[in-house]
Parts: C-alpha cells; sequence; structure tokens
C-alpha cells in the first residue's frame, strides 16, 4: 500500500465518526493553546524588551554595590516569591552596608575602569510632585530615575539630554509629563524651568527645588519605570533635603555606584571579577534585564506546565478515541490482513490517524492563538486603553521559531499515545479479525 | 494426477489450546488440488473445514505438516512473503462478504490493488473490469450498504477476481443467500472456473459440492 493511500485512509477514517474525533481534537487543542500562547507573550515580552536594551546601549556601563547589600537584596526578593531561608548572620544583615572609601580607591586602581566616570549614591531621590511649567498644576511622581552616564541612550523625542556630571540641576521627562505641563510640542519644553517637590516628614510643608529640562523621552518602557531622569547634582540635593534629619554619616553614606569601564579592552566578566575581589557585586544592563527575564521564563514555564498537563488528558483522548476506532473497525482490519496487508502499514495507517488528531488539535491551537493574540493586541492599543503609549510593543510575538516546535512536539505525544491502539491494530490476526461480530 | 497440482498437503495438522485443553482440529491431511480444478471441502459444522481452508489460503500456520504452494513449501516463507502471495495469488469470497458498507463498490473491489500498491488509474481499470464481469459496473459508484445480498456477494467476488488470481478461496459463498441469487451466484463462480480459475469452495450444501469436479470430505478433523 502507497504511503499516500494510507494517509488518506487514516483521514478518512476519522472523519467517520466526526463528533468522537472533534472532542479528541478540542482536548488537544485547550493543551496546545495553552502552551502556544504562553510562548507568544514571552516572545513579545523578550523581543520588546530586547529592542528597548539594544536602544539603551550601556555597553561598558556597570552598576555595583557592597555584597552584603546585593545579598540582602536577592535574599529579600526569594524570601518574597516564597523560598523559606535559613538565617545566615554573615548574608543576611537587614541594614545594607555602605561602600567604604577604601573600597572606592581600590576601584580607581583597577585596570580598565574609567575613574571620572565614577558616580556615588546613597539612594534615589524621593519626589512628591512635579510642577511647573505652563500649567502650574501638580503631578504625582512614582519613581525618580537617574542619567548616570552618557552611555545610556534613553530614546529623547527632543533636547540633547543631562549631563551627568553637571553641577547644574538638571532634568529629563517623558512626552506623558511633557504634555501634562502645558508643552504640547515637546521642543517648547527644553530649557524651561520644572519644580520638584520634597515634603518635610515634621512640618508637613513642602520644598521645591528647580531644575532646568534637557530633554524630552520617548514613551516606552524606560519612560514608564521612570519618568523623569535627573542629573546626578539634581538627585543628590534632592537626596539631602529628604534625608536631612538622618545623622551625618548615614546621610553621607553611599550605597550603590555606577562606572564606565573600557569595554573594548576588558570583558564585562574582567571588571565583574575585580569588583568581587574588593567585595562589590557588580551588575551589567545584561545582567538586570536577566533577572527580568528569569522571572518571565519561570512564568512561561509554570503555563507550560498547565498546559503539559492539559496535553497528557488529551493523550489519554486519543488513545481512548483509537482504542475505540480500533474495535469498531475489527473486521475491516482483518480482511485488509486476508488480503496482504502487512501489520506494519496497519499500525502506520493508525498512527498517522493518531498523529493528524495531534496536528489538527495544535493547527487550530495557532490559529486560535494567532485570531486571539492580535485581537487583545488592537484592543490594548486603541486610543485610551493601556499600551497606547507603546507602540512597539505586541503582548504576542508568532515567529515559525516558536510555533513549529510546539506543533512538533504534540504531533510526537499524539504518535506516541497512538501507538498502543496501533499496535493492538497491527496484532491482529485475520481469522479472529473477521471472526468477530 | 494428470494435471500439475497447485496445492499439496503433508501430515497438515492443527491443534488449538495446549496440554489437557488441546483441540486437534485437524489430523494428518495429506491432500492435492490440480491446477483449474474445482474442489469442494464438505463437513459439518466443527468438522474442521474452515480451519483447513485457512490454512490452504496461508491465513493460518499449521501446528505440524506442510502445504506446497505451486511447489514452494509455505512454512518456509515470511510474512511478508506470505502476505504478498495472498496479495497476488489469491482471491477471497466469504459467507457474510466484509465489505466496507460506507465505501463505494469500486473502492471495495480496488482494495487489493490497493494494498499492493497499484497504480491509481491501473486499479481503476481493472475494478471495471472485474465489476463488468458480475454485471455490476453501473454500481460502481453506489455505496455498498446500499446493496441486496446478493449483489454485495457478487461485488466481493469481483474483488476476488480483481488481482486476476490463481485461485479463489469461497467460504460458503451461498450461505447468506436465497436459492435464486444463490444459484447465480454459482454460476459466477463456474464460469471463473471454467476459464481456468482454481476454486476451492467451503460448504456444508452437498447440492454445491456436487457442482465441483472433486469433495474432500472432513469428518471430525479428518480426511475421510
Amino acid at each position: 500500500m502507497k504511503f499516500l493511500d494510507i494517509l488518506k485512509e487514516a483521514n478518512q477514517n476519522l472523519l467517520r465518526n466526526k463528533g468522537r474525533t472533534l472532542l479528541t481534537i478540542l482536548a488537544i487543542f485547550i493543551g496546545s493553546f495553552v502552551i502556544i500562547i504562553a510562548n507568544a507573550i514571552a516572545a513579545g515580552v523578550n523581543k520588546y524588551v530586547d529592542d528597548q536594551i539594544n536602544a539603551i546601549g550601556g555597553d561598558g556601563y556597570i552598576e555595583f554595590m557592597t555584597k552584603s547589600t546585593y545579598d540582602t537584596v536577592s535574599s529579600y526578593l526569594s524570601t518574597a516569591s516564597g523560598e523559606i531561608q535559613e538565617y545566615n548572620p554573615d548574608k543576611n544583615s537587614q541594614t545594607a552596608l555602605a561602600i567604604t572609601n577604601e573600597q572606592v580607591e581600590k576601584l580607581k586602581q583597577i585596570p580598565g575602569i574609567k575613574t571620572d566616570t565614577l558616580m556615588l549614591l546613597g539612594g534615589n531621590a524621593k519626589v512628591d510632585y512635579i510642577t511647573g511649567g505652563k500649567t502650574d498644576k501638580k503631578y504625582l511622581i512614582a519613581s525618580v530615575g537617574l542619567t548616570p552616564s552618557e552611555s545610556l541612550q534613553f530614546q529623547r523625542v527632543a533636547g540633547k539630554g543631562n549631563d551627568p556630571f553637571s553641577s547644574e540641576y538638571q532634568i529629563e521627562i517623558s512626552l506623558d509629563y511633557a504634555k501634562a505641563l502645558g508643552y504640547d510640542n515637546p521642543e517648547d519644553a527644553i530649557d524651561q524651568t520644572v519644580k520638584l517637590a520634597v515634603q518635610d516628614p515634621f512640618t508637613k510643608s513642602f520644598t521645591e527645588i528647580e531644575g532646568r529640562v534637557t530633554a524630552v523621552m520617548a514613551n516606552g518602557l524606560m519612560a514608564s519605570m521612570s519618568p523623569v531622569r535627573l542629573n546626578l547634582a539634581y538627585n543628590d540635593r534632592i537626596y539631602d533635603e529628604s534625608t536631612k534629619y538622618l545623622p551625618t554619616d548615614q546621610k553621607n553614606a553611599k550605597y550603590t555606584g555606577a562606572v564606565e569601564y573600557d569595554y573594548e579592552n576588558y570583558s564585562a566578566k574582567e571588571i565583574k571579577d575585580a569588583l568581587d575581589q574588593i567585595g562589590l557585586a557588580a551588575l551589567t544592563v545584561e545582567d538586570e534585564v536577566g533577572m527580568f527575564k528569569t522571572f518571565l521564563d519561570v512564568m512561561v514555564a509554570v503555563l507550560d506546565v498547565f498546559g503539559g498537563i492539559a496535553l497528557l488528558a488529551a493523550a489519554i483522548g486519543i488513545i481512548n478515541t483509537l482504542f475505540m476506532s480500533v474495535q469498531e473497525r475489527t473486521r475491516e482490519i482483518g480482511l485488509d490482513k486476508a488480503l496482504g496487508m502487512s501489520s506494519s502499514k496497519v499500525f502506520l495507517s493508525f498512527s498517522l490517524e493518531a498523529i493528524m488528531l495531534g496536528f489538527w488539535g495544535s493547527a487550530f491551537g495557532v490559529i486560535l492563538s494567532i485570531i486571539l493574540g492580535t485581537i487583545v493586541d488592537n484592543i490594548l492599543h486603541a486610543s485610551g486603553a493601556v499600551l497606547e503609549s507603546f507602540p512597539t510593543f505586541h503582548v504576542v510575538a508568532f515567529t515559525p521559531e516558536n510555533i513549529i516546535p510546539i506543533v512538533a512536539t504534540v504531533m510526537m505525544i499524539a504518535f506516541l499515545a497512538g501507538t498502543l491502539p496501533a499496535r493492538r491494530a497491527a496484532r491482529k490476526n485475520p481469522i479472529d479479525a473477521l471472526r468477530y461480530e | 494426477m494428470d494435471m500439475k497440482s497447485l496445492i499439496v498437503t503433508k501430515n497438515l495438522s492443527k491443534t488449538y489450546g495446549k496440554k489437557t485443553a488441546a483441540f486437534r482440529a485437524l489430523k494428518d491431511i495429506d491432500l492435492e488440488i490440480g491446477e483449474g480444478e474445482s474442489v469442494a471441502i464438505i463437513g459439518k459444522s466443527g468438522s474442521g473445514k474452515s480451519t483447513l481452508m485457512h490454512l490452504l489460503a496461508l491465513l493460518d500456520k499449521p501446528t505440524s505438516g506442510s502445504i506446497y504452494i505451486n511447489g514452494v513449501n509455505s512454512t518456509k516463507l515470511s510474512t511478508r512473503q506470505l502476505n504478498k502471495m495472498r496479495n497476488r495469488y489469491f482471491g477471497f469470497v466469504f459467507q457474510q462478504f466484509f465489505m466496507n458498507a460506507n465505501d463505494t463498490v469500486l473502492n471495495n473491489v480496488l482494495l487489493p490493488l490497493k494494498i499492493s500498491g497499484t497504480r491509481r488509474r491501473t486499479r481503476k481499470k481493472l475494478a471495471m473490469e472485474a465489476l463488468k464481469t458480475v454485471g455490476l459496473e453501473d454500481k460502481a459508484n453506489n455505496k455498498a450498504t446500499n446493496l441486496s445480498g446478493g449483489q454485495k456477494q457478487r461485488v466481493c467476488i469481483a474483488r476476488a477476481i480483481v488481482n486476476n488470481p490463481k485461485i479463489i478461496f469461497a467460504d460458503e459463498p451461498t450461505g447468506n443467500l436465497d436459492s435464486n441469487t444463490g444459484a447465480k451466484v454459482e454460476k459466477l463462480l463456474f464460469d471463473l472456473n471454467k476459464k481456468g480459475v482454481t476454486l476451492v469452495i467451503v460448504t456444508h450444501d452437498e447440492d454445491l459440492a456436487k457442482k465441483c469436479q472433486r469433495q474432500i470430505r472432513i469428518v471430525d478433523g479428518e480426511n475421510k
């Protein structure tokens, strides 16, 4: 029997009991759909993050903190995610340790470090609101960012951006904030003065500190994380204001730092190892993104497990469907074998049925994921919706690389499930099969 | 025997079950069927006649003894060769027809050719010729389930001859038919025999058996 004939026959047999076939396909579809959509979302987010990272640049830029600060932060993160850890007095100090002068001096000696780019921070400034501009309204600021290095290229629609080390107070604001402050044309905001307000915890009065707008940032991931970015001088001024009641040694303590290195002659690993020697933990832009991606990967893995369980149930459905089919077609199998069909061809015929069930189930999963993903993406990008200001961010990304392996795996699972009934069919003795009532 | 022997059996035995539960369905059968002969294997229900036919048609393996087809010892053949032999040289007609009810008459007839991997156009042509022989060419595209019993058996005969076999095995071919349609089916089979096809009919019907050139009588698994 020719392969094409077997394929055609398998297809006809599937159509013989349409209801049963459809239900089996539905079961496979549910599992496939979950896995496909989870991976499409991950691909969509990853692609966007990668694009943003590539746009930022950050070659030769590295951030660092003391190891104890790093350990405190990372053990806080893993405890928050539900992992219970034994207390370790060497690692789990609740107070982050400041960077010492000795460490700073040693850091400056590390070959490849550009000492003139070194920046040390007590912490990010905390701001209550931004005001100024044309409207004089006050707008809440959730998070203030820094422009710690010229190597980081935040996408800007107007202006040149902050000089990180200038003593002048400089600020970059996002396009949305520029509009809110009354600058419909972003160019109009450049060189204007805005005020950031810090509240005194005791008197409840506000201190407003002026800064000059040097750039308007494009909307996107970076702008949404920190809608305003300050240079070091402005950040320190506000940080001092909000920490004025702290004892001097705490106020002046520096917990994090950033520096550039000669990335053409030194690898990030060499610099990190050198910093490690003096008790500093360092992160590159890729490392920070990597942490976010790990989180994303875990989410996808969890969804994949759910999808996998659904597929396992579907595989049992395939076994059941095909066993019923073998039972019903016992006489036919007997006749085929009496007329000279080999056991391997009988096996192939039933296996192909199983594989086709897998194919259609996952194909419908792909089709519905694409349709649904596109619809949801369009809804989220409609005017006034969450993603309106992220035109390049698509919640789902479908590429042959993330679809084909899933479809192939589902077909493989279907084939494996089909081997049990297919083996039973192939082993049938033609005489017994023909006698079967 | 002056004609060439197509099938020869030597000490052919078949036992079902083991030890104390063993049942000897066939005991040391020696027989010869010549090319072009028409032979009836006759016996009562449970006599072992169907078992004998299954062995002769290479659908089952004997417990001991051997079967020579055209001089070839079939017990020495591989499963693949046996499949090929049944597909190329044998035709089967069953009492219960065994047709794929939802398929067309034409597709039922060309099944042996589909299994052998014959080209699409050739198999359609041969199937139409076979249907013409049994007088049902106008039913080619009907569903098999819509046919009468007599027509179904004629379709089965068409299926049995579509591969131009050397020998046709017919197991109670008229068992499910009334005498009128049964007579038509008998005539078809004997016409084929006259054209040179060897015919082996398994039956308990004495009248049908008498129409064959020779009768092999099986009583309790023995050739009497």
